[in-house]
């Protein structure tokens, strides 16, 4: 397999960089240089992965976890993440949540909720790969995935329908 | 009902999925640019060890020619037999005899031609006590004397007499006046005398 190109690497950071993001930022104050570090990584691989997204995945969430446990305030930052005001996505006018709102919502989930929605919904990622990924089965993972979905109904699902906007 | 929760499921499912993830810290250029440097080094590193097998291998076969070559071209040297395998052999010369003995047969039937033994060292190879000069090495010197006794101890080289020196001092005071008198020769030879100090004698 020939190394990753220039190009490779631009079409990865487009369909990947965002989710990746948001998926380290479950676990570590800096998810961009965590990103940022796997995707150095990826250059390096002689070959290359052949599953890249499940690769970018994995070490993402190996960097997160360890970035985490070195400042040892990872159950901490658990609990703070979901108070911070920072909001993880961008609000725009089209969007048919509130960008602060989803941020809390999601971030009052377990993290094993968490993990599996980002993976999921902004990743892309399938129930076997977030399966592999986690290390878990995938009925767990479809269980973690759709109590997650449910705690997020009942905690947005008033104003969701109150703030869903016109797409 | 299951239809109900499922269709709300699949409703914030959507709208989960509408929202962008922030990305504003994620630097596209100076990512770009670390994975081109980290793409260079790897491909650097990658060639470093491409050649590091290779190279070795070569090295390593070289040495091993060159260490055959030298093994194959090494002239033989002789190897002296022990005292204990010649007599074994029966192969002493008689006394007074200084021809060199014959070479043992190789199916001789005696120990000495035993593989064990004679893979030792080649009949031709095989030194007679009598076949070298005065000067010995000491297992053949003692295998000639067992053979033939004390009579073929060689004569000792004759010594040089020791080297005449200054008259020793034949009493205390010649003593103490060449002590004072600070001659070398002095020094050394006070070393070989008993203390010749006298409890209560005067300096």
């Amino acid at each position: 397999m020939n190394p990753l190109e220039p190009e490779d690497l631009s079409r990865l950071l487009d369909r990947h960089g965002a989710a990746l993001v948001l998926y380290a930022r479950q676990w570590c104050e800096s998810p961009e240089d965590v990103v940022q570090e796997a995707l150095v990584q990826l250059v390096q691989q002689r070959p290359p992965p052949e599953n890249v997204a499940g690769w970018l995945y994995r070490v993402v969430r190996n960097a997160a976890i360890s970035s985490a446990r070195s400042a040892k305030r990872r159950s901490r930052r658990e609990k703070a993440v979901a108070h911070r005001g920072e909001p993880w996505f961008e609000s725009s006018a089209g969007d048919r949540l509130d960008a602060q709102e989803a941020t809390q919502a999601l971030a009052s989930l377990r993290i094993e909720q968490r993990e599996v929605i980002v993976a999921r919904l902004w990743g892309g990622l399938s129930f076997e790969e977030i399966a592999t990924l986690t290390g878990t089965s995938t009925s767990t993972v479809h269980r973690w995935y759709h109590s997650g979905l449910e705690a997020l109904r009942e905690r947005l699902g008033v104003s969701c329908k109150k703030n869903l906007r016109p797409s | 009902m299951q239809k109900e929760s499922e269709a709300e499921l699949k409703e914030i499912e959507a709208a989960l999925a509408s929202l962008v993830p922030r990305t504003d810290q994620l630097h596209r250029e100076r990512l770009m640019y670390l994975a081109g440097r980290a793409s260079v080094l790897a491909e650097r590193q990658a060639c470093r060890l491409a050649w590091a097998w290779p190279a070795a291998f070569s090295a390593m076969t070289a040495v091993a020619a060159t260490l055959l070559v030298i093994l194959a071209a090494r002239p033989a040297s002789p190897v002296a037999a022990p005292p204990s395998q010649t007599a074994m052999g029966g192969s002493v010369a008689e006394p007074g005899s200084r021809a060199a003995p014959e070479p043992q047969p190789r199916n001789s039937p005696s120990p000495a031609a035993s593989p064990a033994i004679d893979t030792m060292a080649a009949p031709g190879d095989r030194l007679h006590p009598d076949d070298v000069g005065p000067e010995l090495p000491y297992p053949l010197l003692l295998a000639r004397v067992l053979e033939r006794g004390l009579d073929a101890w060689p004569p000792e080289a004759s010594t040089p007499a020791p080297l005449e020196g200054p008259a020793r001092p034949s009493s205390y005071r010649e003593l103490r006046q060449e002590l004072l008198d600070g001659r070398p020769a002095a020094s050394a030879r006070v070393r070989f005398l008993p203390d010749l100090s006298l409890p209560g004698a005067k300096s």
